[in-house]
C-alpha cells in the first residue's frame, strides 16, 4: 500500500468515524466494513480463541458507536483510536479469564499463529517502515520480550516465565528496550 | 539513554503490560495531562504496523448484526435530523436547561410508559368480570406506591441519547423505570453501578438481560440528588469480577425530579 493510499483510507476512516458521532449508522458499517477482518485478527493473536476475540471486536464496534463523540481527531487518527479499543477490550477479556477461569474453551490451535514469533514477525515488517528498523537494532532479548507482550498480550510475570527468566529483569528489559526504541524512533 | 518516566509508563501501558487498576489510574491522568496523553498516542501509532500484520479474519455472518442489534436507538429520525453535538464540558445542568434536551427525555418517556398502560389496559380486560369487591392486596400495593419519587435520572449514553431512566425516593429507594430493549445483545446483560461518595469502587446495584424496569440495590441513605449511575455491557449473568468489565454504554446522575 503505498503511502498516498494509506493517507486517504486514513481520511476516509476520521470522516466515517465523524459521522458515526452524529449517530450515522452506515458510517459505522463503513468502519466495520474496512477494519474488523484486521481488528479480528489482533483479537484473535491475543486471545488465541475465536469466539471470543469476536466478543471483543462486538464489543469494540459497541463501545466506538457510543463513544465516537469523544474522539478528536487532532490527538490521533481514528484508525489507531479503534484499534486501541479492540487490544483494551481483548486484554480485559484474556485478563479477567486467566483471573476467573470462567472459559472453558479450549485455545484454538488452528488461530495460534507458529508464524506469530516475534522474529519472524519483526522481519515481515515493511521495509519502508522506522519500527522495523529500530525493533531490529534492538538487543534480541529485548525485542522479544516487547514484541510478546505486544502481539500475545503476555504480562510482565508470563514474559519471564516463557524465557525462563527473573520477572524483575524482564521488567527492567522492556524499560530499556522501550527507551531505544524512543531514541530510535524520534 | 534517558527518557522521562511518563514515556515509559506510556509505552508499558500501549504495550498492554499494566495491570486493570494501573491501566485505570493511568487513563485517569491522561484526562488531565496532555503530555502523558500525547505520548500514549505516539506509542500506540509507532506500534500500530504490528497489529496491521495481523491476519485478516473474517467474522462470522451474525457479528454485524449482534452489533447493529447493540445500537439500535428509539428513533432514529431525530439522530439524523438533529446531529447530536458534542458534549461540552460539565454540561448536565445545561443540558437540563436545554429545551431541545428536555422535549427528547419528554418524547422518550412517552415512548417507554406507552408500553406499561397498555399492559394494564390489557390486563383489565381480560380479567374475568366480577362483583366481588377488589382483592385485599390492592389497597397494600396503593400504600407502597403512594409516595411520589422526587428524584430522576435519566441515563444517557456518550451520544446523550437518552436509553434509560431512574425514579428515586429520596432517602428511601431507588428503582431503573424503563430500559431501551435492543441495548442487550443476546446472552448478555446490562449492569448498573451506583458511584457512592466515599466509597473506592463502583457498586453493583443491578444485573439486566431485560428490558424490564428493576429496584436497585441501593442503601437508603445513598437515594439523594448527584448520586451517579453508570451503565456497562457485561456477560450474561453480570460482571464476573465485581467491578466493571465490559464497554461503558453511559450514565446519569440523580437529579430533583422537575
Amino acid at each position: 500500500m503505498s503511502d498516498a493510499i494509506t493517507s486517504a483510507s486514513r481520511d476516509a476512516l476520521d470522516q466515517a468515524m465523524q459521522a458515526v458521532a452524529r449517530g450515522d449508522r452506515s458510517a459505522l458499517r463503513r468502519l466495520y466494513d474496512a477494519e474488523a477482518p484486521t481488528m479480528l485478527g489482533v483479537a484473535t493473536r491475543l486471545l488465541r480463541r475465536r469466539a471470543l476475540a469476536e466478543e471483543a471486536v462486538q464489543d469494540a464496534f459497541i463501545r466506538i458507536w457510543h463513544a465516537a463523540s469523544s474522539f478528536n481527531p487532532e490527538r490521533g487518527n481514528a484508525r489507531t483510536w479503534m484499534y486501541s479499543i479492540v487490544r483494551n477490550r481483548a486484554l480485559s477479556l484474556l485478563r479477567g479469564e486467566s483471573r476467573m477461569e470462567l472459559r472453558e474453551e479450549p485455545v484454538d490451535e488452528d488461530v495460534a499463529d507458529t508464524s506469530d514469533d516475534p522474529e519472524t514477525l519483526v522481519a515481515r515488517l515493511s521495509d519502508g517502515k522506522a519500527l522495523k528498523g529500530c525493533l531490529q537494532g534492538l538487543s534480541p532479548k529485548y525485542r522479544q520480550a516487547i514484541v510478546l507482550a505486544f502481539v500475545h498480550g503476555l504480562t510482565h510475570a508470563e514474559v519471564a516465565g516463557r524465557l525462563a527468566l527473573p520477572l524483575g529483569t524482564i521488567k527492567s528489559w522492556i524499560r530499556r528496550g522501550l527507551a531505544n526504541l524512543r531514541e530510535c524512533l524520534q | 539513554v534517558s527518557i522521562a518516566e511518563h514515556e515509559l509508563i506510556a509505552g508499558e501501558y500501549a504495550l498492554g503490560l499494566l495491570t486493570e487498576a494501573e491501566g485505570m489510574a493511568l487513563e485517569a491522568r491522561m484526562a488531565d495531562d496532555r503530555a502523558l496523553a500525547a505520548s500514549v498516542q505516539s506509542w500506540r501509532e509507532r506500534l500500530a504496523p504490528l497489529d496491521d500484520l495481523a491476519p485478516a479474519i473474517m467474522p462470522s455472518d451474525d457479528l454485524w448484526t449482534r452489533i447493529e442489534a447493540a445500537t439500535y436507538r428509539p428513533d432514529p429520525a431525530r439522530g439524523l435530523a438533529h446531529p447530536a453535538t458534542p458534549r461540552p464540558a460539565g454540561a448536565p445542568a445545561r443540558l437540563w436547561a436545554s429545551f431541545r434536551f428536555r422535549r427528547a427525555v419528554v418524547g422518550y418517556l412517552l415512548f417507554v410508559s406507552f408500553a406499561g398502560p397498555l399492559a394494564v389496559a390489557v390486563a383489565i380486560a381480560v380479567r374475568p368480570p366480577s362483583a366481588s369487591p377488589p382483592p385485599a392486596s390492592a389497597p397494600a400495593a396503593m400504600v407502597a406506591q403512594r409516595s411520589e419519587p422526587d428524584l430522576m435520572a435519566v441515563l444517557l449514553n456518550e451520544q446523550q441519547q437518552p436509553f434509560a431512566v431512574v425514579q428515586g425516593y429520596s432517602g428511601q429507594r431507588a428503582q431503573l423505570l424503563a430500559l431501551n430493549a435492543a441495548l442487550v445483545p443476546e446472552g448478555r446483560a446490562l449492569e448498573v453501578w451506583a458511584v457512592v461518595p466515599g466509597a473506592d469502587k463502583p457498586l453493583s446495584v443491578a444485573v439486566l438481560a431485560t428490558p424490564s424496569g428493576a429496584p436497585l440495590r441501593l442503601a437508603p441513605e445513598w437515594v439523594r440528588p448527584d448520586l451517579l449511575f453508570q451503565v456497562t455491557l457485561e456477560p450474561a449473568g453480570g460482571s464476573p469480577t465485581g467491578l466493571p468489565t465490559g464497554p461503558l454504554i453511559g450514565g446519569g446522575k440523580l437529579q430533583e425530579a422537575l
